[in-house]
């Protein structure tokens, strides 16, 4: 579905020499696969899932989509930006209505395909709300639902739960994979959490940074339905969190482990 | 040094900060009790007591029930309702056009920073010239009557709607534009959902501040020239040294500037409620 050849990416630090935020990053992401993009801060992850999303272009190397390079943002790849960026003035269906803003659809059409992703994230009953009137889980599916409703190749996700107590993380993360399952679409989520990553994934992409490039890549082998209790109690889930766990201890440099 | 000052027609704003989205909480409506009113009694009644015990100059100060017989006067002619109308319908006018030009340069030059870095220039060389200063002028360009009022009110009204806008429109969140180019947005929908909601407090604000420039626009304009409206009326009375006359036009004035003001006040709260603003 996706290849990523040969990335680098430059970015020009001012007064200075250019600062290299990505090296030689090779890629490939299969269609419906959840694939999680793990690394320190500054490894460039954020970077790598802009260039997906065309908000920038690499400095050398090609990003392609089925074979042809990207140019630009579209609608075939669709962010859950972090704090889900809702608009507040928008009702929940009105929210989702805004990711069909770029397809000439009808209004029975587009109503049809809103309530259709409004059943789909479970939020049938809060059409007429808005953000501020719902909890942050719900926020998340109405940012989902917004995500998915144009039909995209791709679902990326920044950091969505990083600013979430453990608890709710867990919780959203195990709606998250059900809503996976359901949409069958490709997932690319960026995360620091070890434990997300590999419980949701199919496979882990761990990076180190300075400069930022792709260290190893994990297969995930764990079967799926995935329980929520296999995080504690499985013990090739445990295998696999202790291997990249060891593998970002390696790429991360010393100053920056807690 | 920046070009455009932030708030600098919104004294009241700077003490709320704006949040991360550009949304600014709605004002206060400052006149919801009674008591708060006591004052605009109270100095009324200090002022009728001192001339009537000849400690103030009755024929320049004229007691406040001098001012009440002279209002009871001029509404029972019916000029008062004549030349009130008359500056009402001006302002609404000159408020329309420069609510129209504001908004719709605020919005453009508020996204397109390239522009505005050359438009603006020309604004801020502009409006430090006091809508007064640009009498003289209008008279030439436009004559006396609705005309020149009309002009003066939209320009004095503009700056501080166009300011307003602009700067909410420049302080849209970041994260908003790019959510809007990932989906696709069109521009037509990116003005309606996005741009147009985020930046409607910001606007309201703005139209609020320019009512009120728009209401003293207009008496300033009709001092010289127009023959009629509420400008017009008090500069007739001092012609004919009729100083409760001129006072009882002021306090007209000034009653239906607070009037408008607190419509807008109303107005503002209203709508930004109604957008489902976080609480």
């Amino acid at each position: 579905m996706f290849a990523l050849q040969s990335i680098c990416k430059h970015f020009e630090k001012r007064g200075g020499k250019p600062f290299p935020a990505l090296q030689e990053v090779n890629l490939e992401i299969g269609a419906g696969e959840f694939l999680s993009i793990i690394g320190p801060s500054g490894c460039g992850k954020t970077t790598l899932l802009n260039l997906i999303a065309g908000f920038i272009e690499p400095t050398s190397g090609r990003v392609l989509k089925k074979g042809a390079e990207i140019v630009g943002p579209g609608p075939d790849r669709t962010m859950m930006f972090q704090d889900y960026a809702l608009f507040p003035w928008l009702t929940v269906a009105d929210n989702i209505a805004f990711g069909l803003g770029a397809q000439r659809l009808s209004a029975s059409e587009r109503d049809a395909r809103v309530r259709h992703f409004i059943s789909l994230v479970g939020l049938d009953g809060f059409e007429k709300a808005y953000p501020s009137q719902l909890s942050g889980g719900m926020r998340q599916r109405v940012s989902i639902a917004r995500a998915l409703a144009p039909d995209p190749d791709v679902v990326l996700m920044d950091e969505p739960f990083a600013a979430l107590d453990s608890l709710t993380r867990d919780r959203l993360q195990e709606e998250l994979l059900a809503i996976w399952s359901r949409a069958q679409k490709t997932f690319v989520l960026i995360t620091h959490n070890v434990e997300e990553a590999v419980f949701l994934s199919d496979r882990v992409v761990v990076m180190g940074s300075r400069p930022g490039r792709i260290h190893s890549v994990i297969d995930v082998a764990i079967p799926r339905p995935r329980a929520p209790e296999i995080r504690v109690r499985d013990p090739l889930f445990l295998d696999i969190k202790h291997e990249v766990l060891d593998l970002l201890g390696r790429v991360t440099p010393a100053v920056e482990r807690h | 040094m920046s070009l455009l000052q932030a708030n600098a027609h919104s004294p009241e704003r700077g003490a709320a900060a704006p949040t991360d989205v550009g949304q600014t909480r709605p004002t206060t409506f400052p006149f919801a009790e009674a008591k708060y009113f006591l004052p605009l009694l109270v100095v009324p009644l200090l002022w009728e007591i001192g001339v009537r015990s000849a400690i103030i100059n009755a024929n320049l100060f004229p007691p406040p029930s001098a001012i009440g017989a002279a209002l009871i006067d001029l509404a029972r002619a019916g000029m008062l309702w004549r030349d009130a109308s008359a500056s009402i319908l001006r302002v609404l006018v000159g408020f329309s056009i420069a609510t129209l030009a504001g908004v719709g340069l605020g919005l453009l030059l508020g996204r397109l920073s390239l522009l505005a870095r050359y438009v603006l220039p020309l604004i801020e060389v502009i409006r430090p010239i006091s809508v007064i200063a640009w009498i003289p002028i209008a008279i030439l360009w436009f004559g006396l009557g609705d005309r020149p009022a009309w002009f003066l009110i939209a320009l004095g009204a503009f700056f501080p709607i166009f300011t307003n806008t602009y700067d909410g429109a420049r302080s849209l969140a970041d994260v908003y534009v790019r959510v809007a180019r990932c989906f696709g947005a069109p521009r037509a929908l990116f003005i309606r959902q996005v741009l147009l909601p985020a930046t409607v407090p910001h606007i309201l604000t703005g139209m609020r501040i320019g009512l009120g420039t728009g209401w003293t626009c207009v008496i300033a304009a009709e001092l010289v020239s127009a023959t009629s409206g509420l400008g017009y009326m008090i500069q007739l009375a001092r012609t004919t040294i009729e100083t409760e006359k001129v006072l009882a036009g002021m306090l007209v004035i000034g009653l239906i500037g607070f009037a408008m003001n607190s419509l807008m006040l109303l107005i503002e709260r209203r709508l930004t409620v109604r957008q489902g603003l976080p609480d």
